[in-house]
């Protein structure tokens, strides 16, 4: 790794010794930042469920549960196992909560229209990002 | 040195940095926010040849003329670039004239003891944390770009250094040509 840094920047002896610091430094912070970024963000996640404007149940992504909730049709069922959710059953015509699946990250949702429910997971977690354009 | 010289220097700096800008952005780039920035090796050589107003001058222009001619003036990624731009000079600048220690040629190791390279490693990670600080307060305004800080903070370590490291090589080959041109300051 040296030999070859050496290799590509014969003159790294031009480096004075602030420089180092400075380059150690800013390396440490960086590695810091992202290991607090991303190795602490399954702590502390919750599945919040919402029928239309108000929040009915709020539970632990910890626990495995199941819980039924009743919606503007008529009642969903919401499985929590090993970390993640899904809808097991609605009572919607399309199904397309079911079939949305498993989430498991902070700023996720399955939304049930016909039934106006929706489940979202919160989290001290970083959001995740879809696309960055520009 | 008089109006028409520096006149001169300055041009032929915007030019060389417009050119290295314009042709690095005809590099695929497969990260869209990682470039290298070679044209700050050209605000650092003027910096340590011409001093601090000229590299300012140099840096601001630069960003406008190459943006222009990209095509990409008062987009939002000019914003990006010429804050950027603007305070990544400030920092570089900064750190040359209050770190010159009384030399009356400075050699590159005056700068609080930073060499070239360290200044330039300054220089690109005030330009990163200025762009993203930008990003989030104009355009995104969400958290989740923060995300990208530790990435971002290590790429201009990399770039900082290979920048610096070419920078250290320009200026001394500048000062060799201006030195035999009998125009030294």
């Amino acid at each position: 790794m040296f030999l070859l840094l050496r290799d590509w920047f014969p003159r790294l002896s031009m480096l004075t010794r602030n420089d180092r610091i400075l380059i150690f430094s800013l390396v440490a912070i960086a590695s810091f930042s992202f290991a607090r970024f991303f190795f602490t963000s399954h702590e502390g996640k919750e599945v919040l469920v919402k029928v239309g404007n108000r929040p009915v149940q709020k539970v632990s992504l910890r626990m495995d549960k199941r819980i039924s909730v009743e919606g503007e049709k008529g009642s969903v069922v919401i499985e929590v196992k090993g970390g993640r959710v899904r809808v097991v059953e609605s009572s919607c015509f399309q199904k397309i909560c079911v079939n949305t699946g498993w989430i498991n990250k902070p700023g996720q949702n399955i939304v049930c229209l016909p039934n106006k429910v929706l489940v979202t997971i919160e989290g001290k977690g970083s959001p995740t990002i879809d696309a960055v354009s520009y | 040195m008089d109006g028409k010289k520096r006149i001169v220097y300055i041009s032929v700096l915007i030019a060389l940095a417009s050119t290295l800008q314009i042709g690095e952005s005809l590099f695929p780039h497969p990260l869209p926010w990682l470039r290298l920035g070679l044209a700050n090796m050209i605000t650092l050589t003027s910096l340590v040849i011409f001093g601090y107003a000229i590299a300012f001058q140099v840096a601001v222009l630069r960003t406008i003329l190459s943006s222009f001619l990209l095509g990409t003036l008062f987009t939002p990624g000019f914003f990006l670039s010429f804050s950027g731009a603007l305070v990544s000079a400030l920092v570089m600048g900064g750190i040359y004239s209050l770190g010159k220690t009384g030399k009356s040629n400075p050699s590159p190791q005056s700068f609080f003891g930073f060499s070239i390279i360290g200044v330039s490693i300054l220089g690109a990670v005030s330009h990163n944390l200025t762009q993203l600080f930008v990003a989030y307060f104009f355009l995104i305004r969400h958290k989740g770009v923060f995300l990208i800080l530790p990435f971002l903070i290590v790429a201009a370590v990399v770039t900082g250094f290979i920048t610096g490291y070419g920078a250290n090589y320009l200026s001394r080959e500048m000062r060799k040509i201006m030195a035999e041109a009998g125009k030294l300051r």
